[in-house]
């Protein structure tokens, strides 16, 4: 099961449509929808928080929130 | 202000430059005041459009989403479900930053869905080029049916146009909802939902079942009928997702037809600095360098206009003395009044430095990597990696820094952050530890270079520091607080602070800090000098008494009179209070003297070198420190016969003072952040106790 | 006459602070004794 917390620096990866429930409304709001791309950028030092973009917004989240949020390695085509 | 002001609320996500937009349109015209009930700052300002129309623009708390996950963010949806109709705004400003356009117009969605006229700012256009963006602004507006503004705030451009947007969209007066519901989300729960009342949009509807908040017109059979949308809560997050999904689905929409970016275009800086700035070695190291920078900037410039305010607070206070008409009142302006307003404007160079860089640093965008840097380590001790703002401005004054953890979500670590930074070595704490170490510790090298006093000083701020870390280790685990712990952090592009903001944002705070902790400081300064100006029965007799006793020892009238000034005090109500609480005081070393200074330090703990000063029978206004060192350092302790200040009563007094919770302004602030007596007493109390038994030890050990 | 003065000042400083600490207007109908995120 990978998720956000399994990408690598500068890997990407692809939303998938199962993580829907788990992902909190906020970040929903932010944009970290799914089918979006999603880009970690940087890791803390400790492991802990994750500087990922998604969806064009940069934001920091917390190990235990990425951890919640399933990707899948390859686009998602969308209609 | 007349009935005639449009009212305009300024709402958008944070990171958008709406406060710049805020300034531009309002100029100096702006004031902050208070939500009731809340904690929540309020900004008003008044704004020119045209020669015959003001605005009355109130500048609401940056959020992503009506749906609130903080006090900041609520107030926002409570100003927009008109909860208070009289206040409620004619038009909205909603500003976007061109960059993030998508996000920013899911906010936009929503707020247009509330039908009230709106007018989209979109800031930042000066840096469309550099990104590789083109908008198609007339087909931009049409689609989203909305007067569309390109304006760069911090160039000034673009203003004079959203002015104008705003008046024809106020006698527009008329606004249709965007994206609305999507009714294929459950069009039997919608479609009941809109039946219950004509006067409210379905999304109106809607939020009064997700978030408990209603405008203030809504009827109590309304409010029944709406009980039942809200029973299934899982249903009830279910629709507020695909809600979520649908608008995104039609702002892209949108967006592909109107809003273009060439990424071959767009430079990167931000992933350049981020590269450095959130380097898992050099981040860190780069953040301690800033600190220690900020650190001595702060003692440097800071000395020079602290002498000059001392210095003209004590002239004042001997003009006033000497130039009006003796008696009481004059007594309490010149030994209350005046030297309690000059305690308290004594700080403002410190504290507007320190805040003088915490607003470039935010402004710069760099405060969220520190924010990214610190989470997890904070998060050990129960804190947040947003609780480093006020640890850091602790050192000037807990009493900004406290209010600084507004922007604290979780309230478990919001609480622990509260508590425990009254624990950093804050500015007031200074003096006292100056005067100390120059008595106490010798003034030599070690190792030949590092000057032992200071490195005595800079170990009383590592003290506080720990105490407050381990402090907070201790309350995480054992305080048993209903906490949500979420965190979402933006990193922002990374951006030359504006001038105009800065200095906005620095007079704010500082005004703050004065009114604040000023009122209280004042209003104790008064109290303590009441205290220490009048006594029972002994105390009227000692000016003739004192005249007696010394009337052989050829004092000069200077002389006398500091000497009856302080025998005055020993006989007042606090040095009765002082000779009472001595039994308790005495295992740590002290003596009443020093109760006296200890009692007077609760108004504000750098009033101990002055009240010792007086007690030492050393001329008010001839606080120079010279002085009364050599007074404190002749002072004998009739029961050893041995010196009074000796290294472990200073030392034990340092410790006191590190430890101990005196500033009852800090305690007043306390207890209005976490809205409870609680809080401040437990503070009081905790505190108190661990300067007594920290002072104890460390006055038994080392005598 | 300047005693008068000086101990209503006092007095106003006393009042003050009770007020402002001791008995706080009912505004605070909101939140109870700590409001996390809402």
């Amino acid at each position: 099961m990978n998720t956000i917390a399994s990408l690598h620096k500068g890997e990407i990866g692809y939303i998938s449509e199962e993580s829907l429930d788990f992902i909190p409304l906020k970040l929903l709001e932010m944009g970290c929808l799914p089918g979006a791309e999603v880009e970690l950028v940087q890791i803390a030092p400790l492991k802990d928080p994750l500087y990922i973009c998604v969806n064009g917004s940069h934001l920091a989240i917390r190990k235990e929130t990425a951890l919640q949020i399933q990707i899948l390695k390859s686009e998602i085509l969308h209609v | 202000m007349s009935k005639n002001d449009i009212k305009v609320a300024l709402i958008g996500n944070p990171n958008t430059g709406k406060t710049s937009l805020f300034n531009q349109l309002t100029g100096l015209n702006q004031k902050v005041g208070n939500y009731p009930g809340v904690t929540v700052d309020k900004k008003l300002g008044v704004s020119k459009l045209s020669s015959t129309q003001n605005a009355i623009i109130t500048d609401l708390p940056g959020t992503y989403s009506i749906n609130p996950t903080s006090i900041d963010e609520s107030i926002v949806l409570k100003t927009l479900l008109k909860k208070n109709i009289k206040e409620s705004p004619d038009v909205i400003l909603v500003v976007a930053d061109v960059e993030n356009l998508k996000r920013n117009l899911l906010l936009f969605s929503q707020i247009k869905d509330l039908e009230i006229p709106t007018v989209l700012a979109i800031n930042m256009v000066d840096q469309m080029n550099r990104k590789g963006i083109t908008i198609d602004l007339s087909l931009l507006k049409k689609e989203l049916n909305t007067e569309v503004v390109l304006i760069s705030a911090r160039k000034n451009e673009g203003i004079k146009d959203v002015k104008a947007a705003i008046i024809r969209c106020h006698v527009a007066a008329k606004a249709s909802p965007l994206c609305g519901i999507n009714n294929q989300i459950d069009p039997d729960y919608f479609t009941k939902l809109k039946e219950i009342s004509p006067n409210y949009s379905l999304y109106e509807l809607w939020l009064m079942v997700t978030q408990n908040n209603y405008p203030e017109t809504v009827t109590k059979e309304e409010k029944e009928k709406l009980l039942a949308f809200k029973k299934d809560v899982s249903k009830l997050k279910k629709y507020q997702h695909k809600e979520t999904i649908y608008r995104y689905q039609e702002i892209n929409k949108i967006l592909k037809k109107t809003y273009i970016v060439d990424k071959s275009k767009a430079k990167d800086l931000r992933g350049n600095l981020d590269r450095v700035f959130t380097h898992k070695i050099f981040g860190y190291v780069f953040f301690v360098f800033l600190l220690l920078a900020i650190f001595q900037s702060i003692f440097d410039w800071a000395t020079l206009p602290m002498d000059l305010i001392d210095g003209t607070f004590a002239e004042i206070s001997d003009f006033a003395k000497s130039n009006l008409p003796a008696g009481v009142l004059t007594d309490l302006l010149s030994e209350g009044i005046i030297p309690g307003i000059g305690g308290v404007l004594i700080f403002i160079p410190q504290i507007a430095i320190l805040f003088l860089f915490i607003a470039i640093l935010e402004e710069t965008g760099y405060m969220s990597r520190v924010v990214f840097l610190m989470d997890k380590i904070m998060r050990r001790f129960g804190m947040n990696g947003k609780s480093v703002i006020p640890l850091i401005s602790g050192t000037a004054c807990a009493i900004p820094a406290i209010m600084a953890t507004r922007t604290i979500a979780s309230w478990k670590e919001r609480l622990i952050t509260i508590l425990v930074t009254p624990f950093t070595t804050c500015s007031a704490r200074l003096p006292v530890y100056a005067i100390l170490i120059s008595l106490i510790i010798p003034d030599i090298k070690i190792f030949g270079f590092l000057n032992l006093q200071g490195l005595v000083l800079l170990s009383l701020y590592a003290l506080g520091f720990a105490t407050a870390i381990i402090a907070a280790y201790i309350l995480h685990k054992t305080l048993k607080v209903k906490t949500k712990s979420f965190f979402v952090v933006e990193m922002p592009n990374y951006k030359l602070p504006s001038v105009k903001n800065v200095f906005f944002e620095v007079v704010e705070k500082t005004k703050s800090f004065v009114l604040e902790a000023g009122k209280i400081i004042l209003a104790l300064s008064v109290i303590l000098w009441f205290l220490a100006s009048n006594g029972p029965a002994s105390f009227d007799n000692v000016e003739k008494n004192t005249i007696e006793n010394t009337a052989n020892q050829n004092f000069s009238e200077k002389e006398l009179q500091q000497r009856i000034a302080s025998i005055k005090l020993e006989n007042s109500y606090i040095g009765i209070l002082g000779k009472t609480i001595e039994p308790v005081i005495r295992p740590l070393g002290y003596d009443w003297k020093i109760g006296i200074a200890l009692i007077t330090s609760l108004a504000a703990r750098e009033v101990f070198v002055g009240t010792l000063s007086t007690i030492y029978s050393v001329a008010s206004g001839d606080e120079n420190t010279a002085t009364i060192k050599q007074k404190m350092a002749s002072e004998i302790n009739l029961d050893t016969g041995k010196k009074r200040f000796n290294f472990p009563v200073g030392m034990s007094l340092m410790v006191f003072y590190a430890f101990a919770m005196q500033c009852m302004a800090t305690l007043a602030i306390v207890k209005r952040e976490t809205k409870t007596w609680k809080w401040p007493l437990i503070q009081l109390f905790g505190m108190g106790l661990l300067a007594y038994v920290a002072s104890f030890i460390t006055y038994q050990i080392l005598s | 006459m300047q005693e008068i003065i000086a101990y209503i000042l006092v007095a106003f400083a006393v009042v003050f602070l009770l007020k402002k600490y001791v008995f706080p207007s009912k505004k605070d109908k909101d939140c109870g004794s700590g409001c996390g995120s809402c």
